[in-house]
């Protein structure tokens, strides 16, 4: 906004400074300075039971035994295809979804309701139905197998090959709601002129979709993808509870593997090196992003 | 660094006398007039019940929530506050997080009282000062039923809550891996008990696929317990992961191979998902009727006994694994009752522990979850014995045990020789590479 | 009026085979998405032993026992209280800070405006794993570890660079004539802020109130180390049917219905303003 006035703007800035002053020292007290704390404890051995004893410091050592340990780019190498693996099935299926709503006249609201249900269910509770609904003897997916005839089962976590793609169809299950939400609330903030002049000029609907509908979410698009990249990258939770990072380590993420060296391997200084490394890479995803989403003009 | 204490391999268990099943014969004489079942009315009332009166002392219980323990210990508590009129209240937080909860709060100033130890911590929470010494209380006369004393327990399960020669814990959960099998199918293919894990693997091949049910269940996925029957496949090898001073590995690599094989002859017959298979989804395999052989721990095998889960009820019989017949061996599964350095109510505390791990208590504890208690009085309750079909069983597999693992370094290996398993089941690893990965892992026993 | 209301009138219904196909799209989608839900309804009225069969079986005699479970022998009744109060509390402490903040980086002339953006969003990217156990550490020292205080201010983690980030957008979004035209007529700064700002971005809050409690209610990690006994949260309460040998399916089943139905309420009570909250441009970036 424009300042017409100095007598404005100095006003103008000392309220900026006040509204800004209050959330910034909380951000500070809870996020900055734990983790500034965590980067601390990056550079000492700390066994998490030793929480009051000596923590040896052992300065890069936690760096250095992170490059060369082979389960972080076994558990990189698995993330990534998560991460790409989830994000771009929810973004797809998310936005043919939310064109079928788009075109939908009657049951629209009933059918955006109830197609929010997996987004709002924790996690655990997530993990807990798919590992009903895939086991492979007594599970729904197993009975109905059964009823064509097909008695064998089929063993969605216990192989390698399956238990990854497995993992992503939970959380395309449980996160597509999210970017059909987004998704959906971008078309309808596209405006009715534009619509109007491409069917003037006899557009399609794939054309009107595709010159229209597409470039006018590509920011929601961005922000999607932003945040289920962001979110995705440190899953550990589903993981934990559905394979544990099995069958052997087919399944084992960065998030995951954090979370078992601090909490269940006791090695603190190393879980929180592990964080921070979580941190910077998905940083500098992020940014990658964050360019993209400013120069957003680009695309409309 | 943590590996200087106490988990360190029993090799003379065999030999000390103290075994399970040879306390059968000798404890009556042994622990004086502390055996409950067997004779009830020879001795004083005060004996099954709590000891002290502790009148609005507040007590917090740490443990691990879900499963019959938790309902059964909430039963216990009521019945302690009513008769000691104190006031102990349970603080259950969810199994997988239950040590850092633990290690977090009594780093910081605690408000827990009691708490249940695993043996993978239990070094660590000592060492770290944690833990309040109970010899004190165990020898004194005032604060136990007549008769009572340190002797009354099982010595082998007792010192595993021993660091650096001072008693910190009272143990219970006594269980260990046995095998299960389907009579009726046994009998209807003219298969004779499995003696050996040969006749395992044979049985297994012989019925998988009979009767809509696969030969052989087991648990198969990361959680430990694959390393708990791993562990009991060395054991009856008189093999075991490291030495004494639980830094130096004396995994036999024949021993292993063995086990190995076990584990992947048996994986050919087993259902579909082995790998994603708990402790309980195995359990809940056989107790459906869809496995005839089942290798688990106790506390999960109780599942197939109950009518409420099980469409095989009366159908089982247990043996102990054994690579040679009659020479069984198995892993000791505890955990262990202690008392925070910092409660306030420390007597309190211990009679609430005494009362616990004493076998009119733990007799309950068997028949609603099936682990057994770690009093010696407790194998001679005949009403107790005579309802947990698998116990012959665990005593011969326990007659020849190493306790699991107690070290901080423990977790972390304990991953790896799963991951091994796993990969060689998978044929990922071949069995000489999945060894060798098992052989690596245990470099990470010097910390 | 709203987009959304635009967006129900602007076409014809046609019902041509392109709609009929986006019927079938949407209700295939369903199918996948409450399928799962209502086998865990279902299940949650179920006894073991009817849970684990190989065969579909569509009849059984329904018990109430896993309700009464969870409401006697957990008292799942104080989990949904505690996630009450923590969802609320930090939603709200995240919208009373984040709110002028987001307008602060929108509209006032601050120094470092693109810095702050970025620093909201790096702040919005640390894993909690990462940060769970020196916030224990701190709260310790506050005192505050177990009380309601320490998971609000917990969970004002990640939902206030959340509020920063939607509402900056929303702000941004609204034409600026308004409140120069206030200024004009005499308003402070704040008052265009308070009466004109705030008032126009309401639908925009309540999205990302919303957004806010669902994801407080849901959180587990924060929820497990930080709390004491009495203030658990439900994603705890439901985690204490996976025991160490035994998951209560029936058990579960019911707590987890007992944890979406409200949550789910509010979804449905609040789905116009999240529809038209987000529409209003709140995710623009």
């Amino acid at each position: 906004m424009t300042a017409q006035n100095t007598q404005w703007d100095r006003g103008g800035r000392r309220l900026g400074r006040a509204m800004i002053a209050l959330p910034a020292l909380i951000l500070a007290l809870l996020i900055f300075g734990p983790l500034i704390y965590s980067i601390v404890l990056s550079l000492y051995k700390w066994q998490l039971t030793d929480i009051n004893s000596g923590k040896p410091f052992v300065g890069f050592a936690n760096y250095v035994h992170l490059f060369t340990d082979p389960q972080v780019l076994n558990a990189v190498g698995n993330t990534l295809i998560y991460v790409v693996g989830s994000v771009g099935t929810e973004l797809i299926l998310g936005f043919v979804i939310a064109s079928a709503l788009f075109e939908m006249t009657k049951g629209r609201k009933l059918a955006n309701s109830l197609i929010l249900l997996p987004m709002i269910i924790a996690p655990v509770i997530t993990a807990l139905i798919w590992r009903y609904m895939l086991d492979p003897q007594f599970g729904l997916v197993a009975q109905v197998l059964s009823v064509f005839g097909f008695k064998g089962g089929i063993s969605f976590f216990g192989t390698s090959q399956l238990a990854l793609p497995s993992l992503i169809l939970v959380d395309v299950w449980q996160w597509t709601p999210f970017v059909i939400l987004i998704l959906h609330a971008g078309m309808l903030g596209i405006s009715e002129e534009q619509f109007e002049a491409a069917r003037i000029d006899g557009a399609g609907r794939w054309r009107i979709l595709r010159s229209i509908v597409l470039p006018g979410i590509a920011p929601q698009i961005l922000l999607v993808l932003l945040f289920r990249t962001m979110d995705t990258y440190r899953i550990f939770d589903t993981v934990f509870v559905l394979t544990r990072g099995g069958p052997g380590t087919s399944t084992e993420t960065i998030g995951l593997y954090t979370y078992q060296t601090g909490f269940s391997f006791f090695d603190m200084g190393y879980a929180m090196t592990l964080g921070v490394f979580i941190l910077i890479t998905v940083a500098i995803i992020s940014s990658f992003y964050i360019r993209l989403l400013r120069r957003r003009e680009v695309f409309q | 660094m943590f590996a200087t204490q106490h988990g360190g391999r029993r090799t003379v268990l065999t030999v000390a006398a103290l075994s399970i099943s040879a306390l059968l014969l000798t404890s009556c004489s042994s622990s004086g007039g502390t055996t409950t079942g067997a004779n009830p009315d020879a001795k004083p009332k005060t004996a099954d019940g709590p000891y002290g009166k502790f009148p609005g002392e507040k007590l917090t219980l740490s443990r691990w929530a879900g499963d019959p323990w938790t309902a059964g210990q909430q039963t216990a508590a009521t019945a302690w506050n009513a008769s000691t009129g104190g006031n102990l209240t349970l603080a259950p937080v969810p199994y997988e997080n239950l040590h850092d909860k633990q290690a977090l709060t009594l780093s910081s100033g605690s408000d827990y009282d009691i708490v249940y130890v695993h043996p993978s911590w239990f070094g660590e929470f000592a060492k770290a000062g944690y833990l309040a010494p109970i010899d004190k209380y165990l020898s004194d006369p005032k604060r136990n039923p007549p008769g009572f004393s340190a002797a009354s327990y099982q010595e082998s399960v007792l010192k595993q809550g021993n660091y650096d020669g001072t008693q910190y814990c009272l143990p219970d959960f006594v269980s260990t891996i046995v095998v299960g099998y389907r009579t009726d199918l046994f009998q209807a293919a003219g298969l004779s008990a499995p003696k050996t894990v040969d006749d395992i693997i044979a049985d297994a091949k012989a019925l998988n696929g009979k009767d809509g049910a696969s030969g052989i269940v087991m648990p198969g996925k990361a959680t430990g317990a694959v390393s708990d029957v791993f562990s009991s496949l060395l054991t009856a090898q008189d093999n075991w992961w490291y030495d004494a001073s639980g830094t130096k590995s004396t995994l036999d690599t024949t021993a292993a191979t063995n086990a190995l094989n076990f584990y992947t002859s048996a994986a050919k017959y087993a259902p579909t998902g082995l790998l994603n298979m708990a402790v309980d989804d195995a359990a809940t395999v056989a107790a459906q009727g869809k496995a005839a052989i089942v290798v688990d721990t106790t506390p999960s095998l109780s599942a197939l006994e109950d009518t409420s889960k099980s469409k095989t009820v009366g159908k089982w019989a247990y043996v102990p694994l054994a690579f040679t017949a009659d020479k069984p061996g198995g892993e000791l599964i505890y955990w262990n009752w202690c008392i925070s350095a910092k409660s306030k109510n420390k007597d309190a505390a211990y009679s609430f522990l005494q009362f616990y791990t004493d076998t009119a208590q733990q007799a309950k504890v068997a028949l609603a979850a099936s682990t057994l208690g770690a009093t010696k009085s407790f194998y001679t309750d005949k009403a107790v014995t005579s309802k947990l079909p698998f116990l012959p069983a665990v005593n011969a597999a326990l007659s020849n045990s190493n306790p699991q693992p107690s070290l901080a370094t423990w977790p972390k290996i304990q991953t790896a020789i799963e991951v091994a398993v796993q990969d060689a089941i998978q044929g990922k690893k071949t069995t000489a590479q999945a060894v060798a990965a098992m052989q690596d892992a245990l470099k990470g026993l010097t910390g | 009026m709203s987009a959304n209301d635009v967006g129900y009138v602007r076409r014809k219904p046609r019902r041509d085979a392109w709609v009929v196909g986006c019927y079938i799209v949407i209700g295939v989608f369903l199918l996948f998405v409450l399928v799962p839900v209502l086998t865990v309804l279902v299940n949650s009225f179920k006894t073991p032993s009817a849970i684990f069969t190989s065969t579909p079986q569509l009849t059984f005699t329904p018990t109430i026992a896993n309700y009464a479970k969870v409401f006697g022998e957990l008292n799942f009744l104080q989990y949904l209280v505690n996630s009450l109060f923590v969802g609320v509390g930090s939603t709200a402490l995240s919208l009373v800070l984040g709110v002028p903040f987001a307008y602060a980086l929108a509209r006032l002339p601050i120094r470092g405006r693109e810095w702050w953006a970025r620093i909201i969003l790096f702040s919005r990217m640390v894993p909690a794993v990462a940060l769970v156990v020196p916030m224990f550490v701190l709260f310790q020292q506050l005192q505050l570890t177990g009380s309601y205080a320490a998971l609000i201010l917990a969970h004002t983690t990640f939902n206030l660079p959340i509020v920063i980030w939607m509402m900056r957008s929303f702000f941004e979004e609204l034409p600026p004539e308004l409140e120069e035209a206030a200024l004009v007529d005499g308003a402070s700064r704040f008052g265009a802020f308070w009466r004109i700002a705030v008032p126009l971005a309401s639908p925009g809050m309540a999205a990302t109130a919303v957004l806010c409690l669902i994801f407080s209610w849901n959180e587990f990690l924060f929820a497990l180390v930080l709390s004491g006994q009495d203030t658990q949260t439900v994603p705890v309460g439901v985690s204490s049917f996976i025991g160490s040998v035994s998951i209560d399916w029936g058990g579960s089943s019911a707590a987890a219905i007992v944890a979406i139905i409200p949550i789910f309420i509010l979804g449905l009570a609040a789905q116009r303003f999240l529809v038209r909250g987000l529409t209003f441009g709140g995710v623009k970036g």
